[in-house]
């Protein structure tokens, strides 16, 4: 018999197909022929995510929601309830047998939740060890882990446990490059006294996993990392601290008892308890080590682990305070004092301690994503702060407080200065090597920035949060060598309450017309070619977010990939065109004749 | 404009526009090898005939002042979306013979758009179907058991959503 077309296509393409599949077709091609199952099996069960909120066979936990509702759709069998599910599953990870198609295929495996407590004589000696895993508990997640055969990613939200300080995970250890881990409070964790809270997650399983290259950590205040202590491969790193933890708390509470100081855990730490040097050459940090909170950051740990450094990415996820304050930044200053410039630099905001960094900068940078300085009347987590108190004590210049105005004021005249010497200084400084530009909160691109940026010959990217006004659309398709525009749009806000903004009218029904408004007013721009550079037409892409999206509004088109395009033949003016209502207007243009 | 030539697998000459041929990566890349003069002699393409050929130049025609994508375009977002531009699913109102050599042309050639519009095009003959419809629509056998059947949808409980 003839083979079907369709399997006869090569496997690299039937992949590519697949890869544009959802999972649920996938599931569904397995079905159809053993060719296509086999060729489907990398695809679908690349990445697993692990997820049984289980207890015992005896005390199945009914009250968790689950997401996997779609088995047996085509089977013409009802659908197994949620508890068959988990039962079902937990005895394929007791055998295994059933599982080889996930040992040969997974790449990734997240372990979400693993709320395994069977092995227990009975259920008050489970009661009684909680939230320990019994030995047969912490057996079985070891035989399933190692037994994937070409596992290359492990994530894990470890709970409050024993269960990383018994686990032997070093048959993973040739394939496993990349780790990902997080924590969490045991599922079934109820009330109890401050005494009985468990204590955090250990690392100390993880020391087997020689060859990772990446990892990626975030761990309670409370937690010990010294175990995490060899790493010689390490070129990733992802670092966040989450701060004021429960257990923080009491610790806390007793050091102040005693008189003593409590600093939690920081990159410092980390990088100071490490057995075997590495070379970091991405830095993701998520916490206070990013921020001047951090009291030093000493000089010899950057010259050992931070000089070969290409991409860092600070972006703190307590990012208030920092922001209203121009002290030093430690880290700052230990690059710019061992002479450390990645090429591709994230900083969560434009302050004096990053300005005097980035003015330092040799002619190297080629990717920068900053956001400007804030001052506090437009953040909005302060406002939600002070919403409902009638005003009394609004931040800023509204304040009633004469000092907060003056604050206010000052923090606003910074943001105009410190932006001029940013676009005078660091990217002119960078006009050679500068390819990708990210920009948010800043006030302008016309003036020193279309000056600044005009100079910039490989700039290839940029990347703009702007506001109200379209202006600097204009500015952006002037630039000499930029593909791709990607510009967040605020919409005009319905209420303007001086100038630090308009935080009491936001994200109302106006706001959506206003946005409406946006996009006529984008669909009636026109540019003369004096306007543009040459081959705009050929080369650029821009894409239009508008804000107000973001709230999942109805009605709110997103403006995709936007091209310029000449109507009228050869001579005429550009406009915007693109899919959806932007391409019906275009051909409106077309139609019409002058 | 200079013109090339192209020879099919048929032996059919096509003539085409260097700068509509250059949208191929392959055929770009021989005329670079050459010093770009192949003005006088017929580029053999022999693994596709005079009619996929002659589409596939159709459709390069169409798409030849398109921008090239941006830099920072990740696979990601190009396997997410499955829309597919008006003319391009006008173009791809072929019968499945001819759609699956379109493919491998554009495989062949090296034509990284056209190749995804002929994938999503099969993904979306694919979406939305149980494994019944899409046999029929492929024209495929039912090759498991009864038992292998209920052993794939236990295995694709795994495969959460």
């Amino acid at each position: 018999m003839d083979i079907p077309p369709l399997l006869q296509l090569p496997p690299e393409i039937l992949h590519l197909i697949f890869q544009m599949c959802d999972r649920t077709t996938l599931k569904n091609i397995r079905q159809v022929h053993s060719a296509l199952k086999n060729l489907v099996n990398p695809t679908l069960f690349r990445t697993l995510r692990l997820s049984l909120p289980y207890l015992t066979k005896e005390n199945y936990i009914v009250q968790f929601q689950f997401q996997n509702t779609s088995m047996g759709e085509w089977s013409g069998q009802a659908s197994l309830t949620p508890r068959d599910q988990i039962i079902r599953r937990i005895e394929a990870l007791e055998t295994r047998q059933s599982l080889p198609f996930l040992f040969d295929n997974v790449l990734e495996i997240f372990v979400e939740v693993y709320d395994y407590y069977d092995g227990y004589p009975n259920v008050d000696a489970m009661m009684q060890s909680w939230p320990n895993y019994s030995d047969k508990g912490v057996k079985i997640l070891q035989d399933f882990l190692c037994s994937m055969k070409k596992l290359r990613t492990l994530g894990w939200q470890i709970p409050y446990s024993n269960i990383t300080r018994l686990i032997d995970l070093s048959s993973l250890s040739t394939t496993v490059t990349d780790l990902h881990l997080g924590y969490h409070e045991p599922s079934l964790y109820q009330e109890v006294d401050d005494n009985r809270l468990p204590a955090p997650p250990a690392f100390d399983c993880f020391k087997a996993l020689y060859r990772v290259t990446s990892l990626d950590i975030t761990f309670p205040d409370s937690g010990d990392i010294t175990a995490l202590n060899y790493f010689p491969n390490l070129k990733a790193l992802g670092f966040n601290v989450q701060e004021k933890t429960d257990r923080w708390r009491i610790r806390e509470r007793e050091a102040i008892r005693e008189g003593r100081t409590l600093t939690p855990p920081s990159l410092v730490d980390f990088l100071q308890s490490q057995s075997a040097t590495f070379k970091l050459r991405i830095l993701v940090l998520r916490d206070r080590s990013a921020t001047h909170q951090l009291s030093n950051f000493p000089n010899d740990l950057t010259s050992t682990f931070l000089s070969d450094l290409d991409i860092v990415q600070f972006s703190p996820n307590n990012t208030r305070s920092p922001q209203y304050t121009y002290t030093k930044i430690p880290i700052f200053n230990s690059l710019l004092d061992t002479g450390v410039y990645p090429r591709n630099l994230s900083l969560q905001y434009l302050n004096d301690s990053t300005l005097e960094y980035l003015i330092s900068y040799p002619p190297i940078l080629e990717s920068l994503d900053i956001s400007a300085h804030k001052c506090r009347c437009e953040d909005d987590s302060r406002k939600n702060e002070y919403e409902g108190t009638f005003g009394l004590s609004i931040p800023g210049y509204n304040s009633y407080d004469p000092s907060e105005r003056q604050t206010c004021i000052a923090d606003h005249e910074r943001r105009v200065s410190i932006q001029t010497e940013f676009w005078n200084t660091v990217v002119v400084n960078q006009r050679n090597t500068l390819k990708n530009l990210r920009l948010e909160e800043f006030r302008s691109l016309r003036g020193d920035g279309e000056k600044a940026l005009r100079q910039c010959a490989k700039l290839e990217c940029l990347y703009y949060t702007g506001k109200r006004n379209d202006g600097n659309l204009k500015v952006a398709v002037k630039l000499p060598s930029v593909r791709l525009l990607e510009y967040y749009m605020e919409a005009e806000p319905s209420e303007n309450r001086g100038p630090c903004g308009d935080w009491l009218a936001r994200y109302t029904r106006r706001e959506v017309e206003n946005h409406e408004n946006v996009c006529k007013r984008l669909r009636r721009m026109v540019w003369r070619d004096h306007e543009v550079s040459g081959d705009v037409g050929k080369r650029l892409v821009i894409r239009i977010t508008p804000l107000i999206s973001w709230l999942n509004k109805d009605n709110v088109e997103p403006l995709g990939d936007l091209t310029l395009h000449r109507w009228s033949g050869e001579s005429g003016p550009w406009i915007l065109a693109g899919k959806g209502q932007m391409a019906a207007e275009s051909r409106k243009w077309e139609e019409l004749e002058f | 404009m200079s013109t090339i030539k192209l020879l099919s697998s048929d032996n059919a000459e096509l003539a085409v526009d260097k700068e509509v041929a250059e949208r191929s990566i392959l055929i770009k890349n021989m005329l670079e090898d050459v010093g770009g003069d192949m003005s006088d002699q017929a580029i053999p393409i022999p693994n596709v005939n005079e009619a996929v050929l002659r589409k596939v130049i159709e459709w390069c025609e169409h798409h030849k002042s398109d921008p090239p994508p941006p830099a920072d375009e990740d696979s990601d977002s190009r396997k997410k979306s499955t829309d597919i531009e008006e003319w391009d699913q006008k173009f791809m109102q072929v019968d499945q013979e001819m759609l699956f050599e379109i493919i491998l042309a554009a495989n062949y050639l090296d034509i990284k758009p056209l190749l995804d519009v002929g994938c999503k095009t099969v993904a979306n003959m694919i979406k939305g179907k149980s494994p019944e419809e899409i046999r029929k629509t492929f024209n495929i056998q039912n090759d498991f058991t009864p038992e292998e059947e209920d052993q794939i949808r236990r295995e694709n409980e795994w495969a959460e959503e």
